[in-house]
């Protein structure tokens, strides 16, 4: 009898009712720590002082330097959006397409640099390019190539995981067709795979443009403020001109630049999802050819693109006034080893590795409630319409300006009810809020490709709709789950944008104290920053290596 | 002709194809007949040159095809599900082998609409592939195939996916369509009847090897031994005195003794047969009752009824033998 009391409530609400309770606790923490920070940094830049003003838009707009800026900013995005793609692609198909001895290992390596601190990108090129390094003959230390270099470094993993998980799961019949109709391979790579492969390479080719664009930390440390980005260029009008309204106006130009590129982003993944056909469990790789060469020796190159900051990094590290040594290393416990620093560098590594660890928590309750709203597929038009719209709105902070909301915090944070200012809780929500698109992106993918059959079969068989998508999508959540929590960790641990604005002096993270070691002179500053920027890569890598060692495919991949 | 001399491929430990020998006379259809994992998408696949040999050689009109790549073989593949190109409409489909030719857009049209005519599907020559169903599909992928004018058509299962009226409708037009253009064609499939309805000869492949092969018609109904006969659908073995009397009451010579080998359809239940049995269990299918009978003097077999016969366990029955259903072994 018991049984009937279902039929209270119809049974189609249930699992929307349902939906719609996980679906507040992330939306609530968005409008919090999202739309209110940036909401209001764009209010202080229009709405000064009690009344509207846009009289400074015009006038921004208008300035010679607002159009440096967005000139550089979109010609350094095109051209590294260009560059890596054009290295990326070669190497995806190395990758993805063919099995050799040592490819797992390659894999890891490619894609490491994309939770390397930005920092410790910056680190490393000034490492390599800088006069005493090993290629510093070619005068690009400080430098716009050094910048182009690094935007190419960081992104390689973007579009070798996104296009290298898509060329992976073709079906090769489609090539074999083709061919055996007369097409050679080249000719079958443009007609048949290109296509196929077009809308992973529109997807991460717009990320790419997206992480190029409001790079901070890499140009940051690469140019300093010699080369404004829209990025660095909010910064400087924040912190030094106190011109708030200049900022809100690039602030806003970068926000609609954004969700213009997500949306674009996003209608390929879902062409991408829809237009493949999965290959069924046959592997589509093959041990390599003869007429591979040409495209190994770019993927050699390109590896060996990847590992030269790297080794650079730590052999400099090693490097003293006189010859080799673990003095910069011994330095790292020592609070007084540097005007720079109030507390010692192993300080920061405690204090980063706890920030992380809130941030991955909070990130990851967030992320599952958000990838399991997300990855519903409602029969209705208007309800499927607003799960992509969700979708969307996750992935914002992934774009936008880490100084606008960190300066927002800041500016909104500061009165009760939340008066947060002071708190310690501010870091972590702000490194979550930039690792949750990263777990969505983690998640979501291995929640939609669970056949929904097998949730339908359970609902056949008396489970009701919470139990019936558990037993379904319940099984393959394991390893995500851990994957997307270590991507997380290593994401948090790295970030410096918004941290460098919230962190308290007394507790900062490493990042930011490596920023603070190499924007001062002197050579042990420097040395410093490469043993901190050494030991944070390790941190960062191994939580990496653990993850990849899960093999799911969708870390890192959009 | 198309001659395979020992063809063997590996993969890794595992022999998938076996030292297999054949040939093709041109304008004849080949079904390399087997059940799944038998290694005959992988002999389809190393004819088409997207497999590495591990031994053995293919040649056509005589030429060795080592190292010549596939798209430079003049085969063309239909695999089961079309593999037709998404991004492409129906008439680009069709046009693909023809552009690579270089043959020119008037020409190129005008063949589209023929082979579209050919295939039975007028008017569609604009429609978007995902729209069709699947026996579109196929229709499509096949005009797209007779397009490359292919030297041999090489078809993997290629009406398996369809249901199974379409799939009958399908296999008698593709049969017409075959002979009509003289296409050579090898056709690798699980199915009897998608063989039986295509082929003039067929060769049979278990656990990699070719174990027998000839005109279609004998391989039905001269299976070489047990394996064979049991995979094209003989259920019931007999030897030693059942053999000679079952063989004997069907009027089939069986002076050597060898062991019979009884489809179904060998043993009718008929008022007028003249053997006995007792039915053990009788289950309805599309359009005969199969029974299962303990036959006196022989044992348990298999047999059919007519549709509206009434069986119940222990009925005794008379049957009678037919020899089209049966083959000494």
């Amino acid at each position: 009898m018991g049984r009937h009391h279902h039929r209270l409530v119809p049974e189609r609400l249930v699992p929307a009712l349902g939906v719609t309770l996980l679906a507040l606790l992330p939306l609530a923490f968005l409008t919090v720590f999202f739309v209110l920070p940036v909401g209001g940094m764009l209010v202080r830049g229009f709405y000064p002082d009690g009344a509207w003003d846009l009289s400074g838009v015009g006038e921004v707009l208008g300035r010679d330097r607002t159009a440096r800026v967005l000139g550089f900013t979109i010609g350094m995005a095109t051209l590294g959006t260009a560059l890596t793609l054009t290295l990326g692609l070669p190497l995806a198909f190395v990758l993805y397409r063919l099995v050799f001895p040592g490819r797992a290992l390659l894999r890891a390596i490619v894609v490491m640099p994309f939770v390397l601190p930005t920092v410790v990108v910056g680190v490393m090129f000034r490492a390599l390019l800088s006069s005493g390094g090993p290629l510093g003959f070619l005068g690009w230390d400080r430098s716009w190539t050094a910048i182009l270099l690094a935007f190419v470094f960081f992104n390689l993993a973007v579009v070798v995981r996104t296009v290298g998980g898509m060329w992976e799961g073709l079906d090769r019949r489609a090539e074999e067709s083709a061919a055996a109709l007369g097409a050679s391979p080249t000719h079958v790579f443009r007609t048949v795979t290109l296509p196929a492969l077009l809308p992973s390479i529109v997807s991460a080719g717009t990320l790419v443009f997206l992480f190029c664009s409001t790079a901070f930390g890499v140009v940051l440390t690469l140019g300093g403020l010699r080369y404004g980005t829209i990025e660095s260029e909010i910064y400087l009008l924040t912190t030094e001109f106190l011109d708030l309204q200049g900022a809100a106006v690039l602030s806003v130009i970068q926000l609609l630049a954004v969700v213009v590129m997500l949306t674009l982003a996003a209608r390929a993944r879902a062409r991408s999802e829809a237009t493949t056909d999965r290959a069924a469990a046959r592997s589509v790789a093959r041990r390599p050819r003869a007429g591979d060469a040409p495209l190994l020796v770019v993927a050699g190159l390109v590896v060996a693109f990847v590992l030269t900051p790297v080794l650079t990094l730590v052999l400099r590290s090693l490097r003293g006034g006189s010859g080799w040594t673990l003095e910069h290393y011994r330095s790292l416990g020592d609070a007084g080893a540097s005007p720079a620093m109030r507390v010692s560098i192993l300080d920061a590594v405690q204090n980063s590795l706890s920030t992380a660890v809130d941030a991955t928590m909070i990130a990851m309750v967030l992320g599952v409630c958000v990838s399991i709203v997300v990855s519903r597929r409602p029969r209705a038009a208007w309800a499927s319409r607003l799960v992509s719209v969700l979708d969307g709105a996750f992935m914002l902070p992934l774009g936008i300006s880490a100084v606008t909301v960190g300066f927002g915090f800041l500016i909104t944070l500061d009165r009760p009810p939340l008066d947060l200012r002071t708190s310690a809780v501010l870091v972590p929500i702000a490194q979550a809020l930039v690792a949750l698109p990263l777990v969505v992106r983690t998640i979501t993918p291995v929640l939609r490709s669970v056949d929904p059959r097998i949730r339908q079969a359970a609902s056949a068989l008396g489970a009701p709709p919470m139990r019936a998508a558990w037993t379904a999508e319940g099984p393959v959540l394991g390893r995500p789950l851990l994957a997307a929590t270590g991507f997380a960790f290593a994401v948090s641990l790295g970030e410096f944008g918004a941290t460098s604005f919230l962190a308290r002096p007394d507790r900062p993270t490493v990042p930011v104290m490596i920023y603070d070691l190499i924007s001062r002179p002197g050579v042990e500053n420097m040395g410093m920053a490469l043993a901190a920027s050494v030991v944070l890569s390790l941190l960062t890598v191994t939580v990496m290596g653990v993850v990849e060692r899960l093999r799911v495919g969708s870390v890192g991949a959009f | 002709m198309l001659r395979l001399d020992q063809l063997s491929v590996r993969f890794g430990d595992l022999v998938a194809v076996d030292e297999v020998s054949l040939a093709l006379p041109a304008g004849e259809v080949l079904a390399v007949l087997g059940p799944s994992g038998c290694g005959k998408s992988t002999l389809l696949r190393a004819i088409a040159g997207l497999e590495d040999l591990a031994g053995g050689q293919i040649s056509l009109d005589g030429k060795d095809l080592a190292g010549v790549p596939t798209h430079r073989r003049g085969f063309a593949l239909l695999f089961q599900d079309g593999q037709l190109f998404r991004h492409l409409d129906v008439a680009a489909n069709i046009a693909y082998p023809l552009r690579l030719r270089g043959v020119d857009r008037s020409e190129t049209s005008a063949q589209v609409v023929d082979l579209l005519e050919t295939v039975g599907l007028p008017d569609y020559a604009n429609r978007d592939v995902t729209t069709l169903s699947g026996g579109e599909q196929q229709r499509v992928a096949l005009a797209r195939s007779l397009a490359a004018e292919p030297r041999v058509l090489l078809l993997d299962e290629p009406l398996s996916a369809l249901d199974r009226s379409l799939r009958e409708r399908l296999a008698g037009d593709l049969r017409s369509i075959l002979t009509g253009t003289r296409t050579t064609a090898l056709l690798v499939t699980h199915d009897h009847d998608e063989a039986f309805t295509l082929a003039d000869r067929m060769a049979v492949m278990l656990e990699g090897q070719i174990v027998q092969h000839g005109p279609t018609q004998r391989v039905w109904t001269e299976p070489v031994d047990r394996r064979v006969a049991e995979f094209l659908g003989f259920s019931t073995f007999l030897v030693g005195n059942p053999a000679e009397q079952v063989a004997a009451a069907a009027g089939l010579p069986n002076r050597s003794r060898a062991p019979l080998a009884l489809r179904r359809s060998a043993l009718r239940v008929d008022p007028e047969g003249e053997l006995k049995a007792t039915v053990r269990r009788a289950v309805a299918i599309s359009d005969a009752v199969r029974a299962d009978l303990e036959l006196d003097g022989v044992g348990p077999v298999e047999a059919l009824a007519a549709q509206d016969a009434v069986l119940t366990p222990g009925d005794r029955v008379r049957v009678r033998p037919d020899r089209a259903g049966m083959a000494l072994l």
